[in-house]
């Protein structure tokens, strides 16, 4: 036990008694030397390449600061058009919905296509491949420039919005349920296959049945998350409340502004409530109570009491 | 007995059934009210379908075979193609340089803050309240919604989307981290404090140790996400490629919007094989 400092001299025999100790943490300290020096170069390179005169630097602080002293004090609150700023919320919330769904059970067949136990063949093995690649660029492109492609294909309005959000998550939910897919156990799929079901059955009760609770749990959490970041698609045109942060910022209306990131961060929050409370509900579940004939209930022997 | 099971599988299906049935009564009904408000119904799809990728199809630029490697004045080369090439390359390295930059400085502020804000840490009740209140707020401010206001107040360019990302990352790593630090074991705490550890001590020694890692990967999680992010500051001016695609998309310059995407896919896929490459070494410790 460690019931005293130890002196000096205590030390200095601990260093003798184990170097290889002490060294370990005289690297770890140049390590962190090292470290801390190439990331303060890099900093250094950083604002000597993109950097902005100091001046303008702390103007633009100074405006910054106005902007948020302006977003706490509300003027003419009774006066904001309400009703345009929730059908705008509401909007949003319809183009999440509608991609989101769409987007999951046009993934779900997709998924099949690029799980690598379901492709399991030689002759199936590129397909797979191929429907991963396309999945890869899908996701590679942000939700709010496929947006911008898609303002410029069908004009702007909620419509762009939903297809954007339609075309990164098919990219992401069907990676991700591809995943699933292959996690589960193969035992099933076997004995299916032993029984002599043909490779379509297989696959629907032997890897779907086990999927299905993640296939659920992925395409609401994908509601969830894109309730946050949809705020984007309307900077770019295709509907929904960031046209009204947009104009807003432009107008100066800063009350504004804070005004509609409250209600979306209520929003949010309940959608976190909702769903949590429905994974629990639906995705996890009850048990089902396992068949118990009368017989096995009935007590095997009646024991015996004095009355 | 078959009598009696055959009841218990009818119970069990029956409420399987119904619930079944009412859940994918509301998902429909809800569908075909999203659908409505949001402009997507079948009579559209049918009636666009063809043409949602009539955009994309414009844009592939014509290549001709015989002279793919001719000079950048021949149509149908692939120098042709990329007549822009000098101005997009410099654009894609400000995009990675953004999400490096604003990635690096955010972890570094992150910690701090979150052994601020964490439980576990003895802080002042007061300053863990303020630092949480104020993530809470810097993460709900969508990231765009952050460059715009940077773009109006210092201007063009690449600062402003630099200040927006690691704004909206310091929101978001804070919080997690500050999770992580709350989920760390006791033990190691209260042992150092028996020792007389102070509570500088106590953090470095007790907890550090155990978060260090999944601050790691943490970090890399967010540094993937600001690949993507960053290449859409440039659509309200904050740096970065999303600049040049907007432009080239308002001005019709198909080929180039090609060219854009291609280069937007290439160095985001890149840049996430390396980072899940880095990812692994760091945080399994194998330097």
């Amino acid at each position: 036990m460690l019931t005293e400092p130890l002196s000096p001299a205590g030390v200095a025999t601990i260093r003798q008694q184990h170097p290889h100790l002490f060294a370990a943490r005289r690297r770890a300290l140049r390590l962190l030397g090292l470290s801390a020096l190439l990331v303060l170069v890099y900093y250094l390179l950083f604002f000597r390449f993109y950097g902005i005169p100091f001046g303008q630097f702390t103007h633009g602080c100074a405006e910054i600061g106005q902007y948020f002293l302006r977003m706490f004090v509300w003027q003419n609150f009774s006066e904001w058009p309400f009703a345009y700023y929730f059908t705008q919320i509401a909007i949003t919330l319809a183009i999440v919905f509608a991609g989101t769904v769409t987007a999951a059970f046009l993934a779900l067949p997709l998924s099949f296509l690029a799980a690598r136990n379901v492709m399991s063949t030689p002759t199936l093995r590129p397909i797979s491949l191929v429907v991963r690649r396309i999945m890869d660029v899908l996701r590679g492109l942000d939700m709010a420039i496929w947006g911008l492609i898609f303002v410029r294909a069908v004009g702007m309005g909620p419509l762009a919005g939903v297809l954007a959000i339609i075309m990164q998550d098919l990219g992401l939910l069907g990676k991700l349920f591809a995943e699933g897919h292959e996690a589960v156990e193969r035992s099933p799929s076997r004995g299916l296959r032993a029984l002599g079901a043909n490779p379509l059955q297989t696959h629907r009760f032997g890897i779907f049945t086990q999927s299905f609770p993640t296939f659920l749990a992925l395409s609401l959490y994908q509601i969830e998350s894109n309730t946050r970041s949809a705020a984007v698609l309307g900077f770019v045109g295709a509907g929904g409340v960031g046209l009204v942060y947009a104009e807003n910022m432009r107008l100066w209306n800063w009350d504004v502004v804070m005004f509609i990131t409250l209600i979306l961060v209520a929003i949010v929050m309940t959608m976190d409530k909702i769903s949590s409370q429905l994974r629990a509900k639906y995705i996890v579940g009850k048990e089902i109570e396992l068949y118990e004939s009368q017989e096995a209930k009935r007590p095997k022997m009646a024991l015996f009491r004095p009355e | 007995m078959n009598t009696e099971f055959h009841h218990y599988y009818q119970q069990v299906r029956s409420r399987q059934k119904r619930e079944a049935l009412i859940w994918s009564g509301l998902m429909i009904v809800l569908y075909l009210w999203a659908g409505s408000i949001s402009e997507l119904n079948i009579k559209t799809v049918i009636i666009n379908a063809p043409h949602f990728f009539d955009y994309i199809g414009q844009t592939v630029p014509t290549l001709h075979f015989s002279d793919l490697f001719a000079d950048s004045h021949t149509k149908g080369s692939f120098a042709y193609w990329g007549y822009r090439l000098n101005i997009q390359l410099p654009l894609i390295w400000e995009t990675i340089q953004l999400a490096f930059s604003s990635t690096i400085l955010s972890t570094l502020l992150s910690v701090v803050l979150a052994f601020i804000a964490a439980n576990n840490t003895d802080s002042p009740k007061w300053l863990k309240f303020g630092v949480r209140t104020f993530v809470a707020f810097l993460r709900t401010m969508p990231e765009l919604a952050w460059a715009v206001m940077c773009v109006m107040a210092f201007g063009v360019g690449a600062i402003p989307g630099f200040i927006a990302l690691t704004l909206h990352t310091v929101g978001s790593l804070t919080k997690l981290f500050y999770e992580s630090i709350e989920t760390a074991s006791d033990k190691p705490v209260r042992g150092l404090k028996a020792c007389g550890a102070g509570r500088l001590q106590r953090m470095r020694y007790a907890l550090w140790p155990q978060v260090q890692p999944i601050f790691l990967s943490y970090s890399f999680m967010r540094l993937e996400i600001n690949f993507r992010q960053s290449t859409i500051l440039g659509l309200v001016g904050a740096g970065g490629i999303g600049q040049e695609l907007m432009t080239s998309i308002k001005l019709d310059r198909y080929d180039q919007v090609s060219m854009t995407l291609l280069l937007i896919i290439l160095v985001v896929s890149l840049m996430d094989f390396a980072s899940g490459k880095l990812r692994k070494r760091v945080v399994e410790g194998t330097f």
